[in-house]
């Protein structure tokens, strides 16, 4: 690449070779081309050349400086600069020798922080799954809770396809969906079982037992098997013919025929789908309701209604079993709503879900709520209920007993959280604010809510865990010039 | 002041048409691209020096993540007004 200096009369040369133009004309427009840009510029425009750049005016603040030969003191004045800024096409032209190149990530020191914060990702998953364990230890019997877990399963199912770079996940993915088929045959043995015991027991019992098994089924899919043991003890011998006319079933569906002698499963199977169906009835009636303000009690009745409605639904099936071909096509029929079901849930809930992983909150809550025994289902049932709590719930509450005037004036109380978030190095409260609030301003509110942590907002400490709390829309309008102010009038007193 | 505007104001100067000065443009900074292109500087005596530039590769560090990336070089355009066009325009302003 030669570095020549080129001028004015080579340029017109140039032109004059290309373009035909005479000297004169071309000297003439290049003078007044300049010139042009010149007055623009001196009346303090900016000008913009198509297919060049544009052409600024900049303006340098004055600044103390120091002169070299007398090392006095002195001030450089503030001055103008013409600035140009090419236009994207002229950079990428001009950049074309080393276009190819790109910014290549260093390996380093930084590698173990890298590291680190892998470990950090595995850990967390890992202290997911003890907390499983722990769900695991206490039965629990909230029909709601089975709906949370229901909905998160899904989303994770859905989180995993996600990630089709990882083969792994792919085949673990395969597996989930064969475990979890195989435990919804193995429920309804239970349920079964539950039926025939169901005239020993209440109505409320049966429900829980077929709740509780339901929930670990779901939880663990892998691990079911020995989860279930004791209740499928006894159903052992049946659940693995089950399990293998199972296969065979899928192999029909996959041939299109239909057969006599697999009727009965295929019934199972039917029953099997259209309880996975009424469960997520279940769930999205269940927020709906939710967002409606009904109580979860009123949930729960709905949950054994269903329930209910099961059974009986189960024994019109046996009844029908003569409907051979209706059943293998509602079959197929409902595994295709099970499909558009479980997609739409896995698009509408992976947010929500994914927070509420983070924050691990529900295991919290089946332990709070096992450990306070049997009795505790109407306290789990308020827990849930706090835990599933979107904002629309509280925020209408709070907001309607709070004019607007007052909402400034009053102290905030922090008790419902939208998230916890972990400081690692390099997070910023504002960041947390702008990812949650919509805006960075309003950090203020996240560290007022995390007082007792950070002492100095200016320097946060590293490894706590901040919660985010959930704010009235009022204050954390960002298009509101008031809660603007406030958040800023906040920010200045806190930052002294 | 835009494309538009600088064409109708170059042409009632020179007294051609519009179309002519967008020719006369045209080539004027096909000329000069095709120089700055094999990286020859362009001076324009008391308006300034087209210059290009080459910026070498440096490691940057992502604050947030603290990653250190190496990014590659590159080649800039660069403008530097003449000394004349930065009185005139400063005891005007």
């Amino acid at each position: 690449m030669s570095k020549e200096k080129i001028s004015i009369p080579e340029i017109i040369e140039w032109m004059i070779k290309d373009n035909k133009t005479t000297k004169k004309t071309a000297e003439e427009f290049i003078k007044v081309f300049l010139s042009t840009i010149e007055d623009a510029l001196l009346s303090g425009e900016s000008v913009k050349v198509k297919g060049f750049g544009t052409f600024k005016l900049q303006w340098y603040e004055a600044r103390r400086s120091i002169d070299v030969n007398t090392g006095n003191e002195i001030i450089i004045p503030g001055f103008y600069r013409t600035v140009f800024v090419p236009e994207n096409e002229l950079r990428d032209v001009i950049n074309e020798p080393f276009a190819h190149l790109e910014a290549v990530p260093l390996p380093s020191d930084e590698e173990d922080v890298k590291g680190t914060e892998k470990l950090g990702n595995d850990d967390s998953e890992s202290d997911e799954k003890t907390d499983q364990d722990q769900g695991l230890r206490f039965f629990t019997s909230q029909a709601s809770e089975i709906k949370s877990i229901l909905s998160d399963i899904y989303a994770m199912s859905a989180k995993k396809n996600n990630q089709e770079d990882e083969s792994e996940v792919l085949d673990d993915d395969v597996d989930f969906e064969d475990d979890e088929y195989d435990d919804d045959v193995e429920e309804i043995d239970d349920f079964g079982d539950d039926y025939v015991e169901k005239e020993q027991f209440a109505i409320e019992e049966s429900d829980d037992d077929f709740d509780i098994i339901r929930e670990v089924a779901v939880l663990y899919p892998a691990d079911s098997n020995a989860i279930v043991v004791d209740e499928e003890a006894k159903m052992e011998d049946e659940k693995e013919v089950d399990i293998s006319e199972d296969d065979e079933l899928k192999e029909i569906k996959e041939d299109q025929a239909t057969n006599a002698e697999k009727s009965d499963e295929e019934i199972l199977v039917e029953q099997e789908i259209d309880k996975k169906n009424d469960a997520e009835n279940e769930i999205s009636g269940s927020q709906i309701s939710e967002t409606e303000g009904i109580t979860s009690d009123k949930l729960g009745k709905d949950v054994t209604e269903d329930v209910i409605n099961d059974d009986d639904l189960m024994f019109d099936d046996d009844e029908k079993s003569a409907r051979k071909i209706p059943a293998w096509l509602l079959v197929l029929l409902s595994l295709v709503i099970l499909g558009v079901l479980i997609g739409w849930f896995a698009s509408s809930h992976i947010k929500k879900t994914i927070r509420t992983k983070k924050n691990g909150q529900r295991q919290e809550y089946i332990a709070d709520s096992l450990a306070k025994g049997i009795s505790a289902r109407e306290n789990g049932d308020s827990l849930v209920m706090l835990q599933k709590d979107t904002a629309i719930d509280s925020i209408s509450a709070s907001g309607a007993a709070v004019s607007d005037s007052d909402i400034y004036a009053t102290p905030r109380n922090y008790t419902e959280f939208l998230a916890v978030e972990k400081m690692v190095p390099g997070s910023q409260l504002t960041r947390f604010a702008r990812q949650y609030y919509n805006h960075p301003n309003f950090w203020v509110y996240i560290y007022e809510a995390n007082k007792e942590q950070i002492a100095d907002p200016d320097n946060v400490p590293v490894n706590i865990d901040v919660k985010i709390p959930k704010m009235d829309p009022r204050l954390i309008d960002p298009k509101n010039k008031v809660s603007m102010e406030y958040a800023l009038k906040l920010q200045r007193e806190y930052l002294k | 002041m835009n494309n538009k505007e600088l064409i109708t104001s170059v042409a009632m100067k020179m007294n051609i048409t519009k179309s002519e000065t967008q020719e006369l443009l045209d080539s004027f900074l096909e000329c000069c691209i095709s120089q700055l292109k094999e990286g020859n500087s362009i001076g324009f005596q008391s308006f300034g020096v087209f210059d290009v530039v080459k910026r070498v590769e440096r490691v940057s560090v992502h604050p947030s993540t603290k990653k250190r990336s190496l990014i590659p070089p590159k080649l800039v355009l660069n403008f530097k007004q003449s000394l004349i066009l930065k009185e005139k325009i400063n005891t005007k302003l």
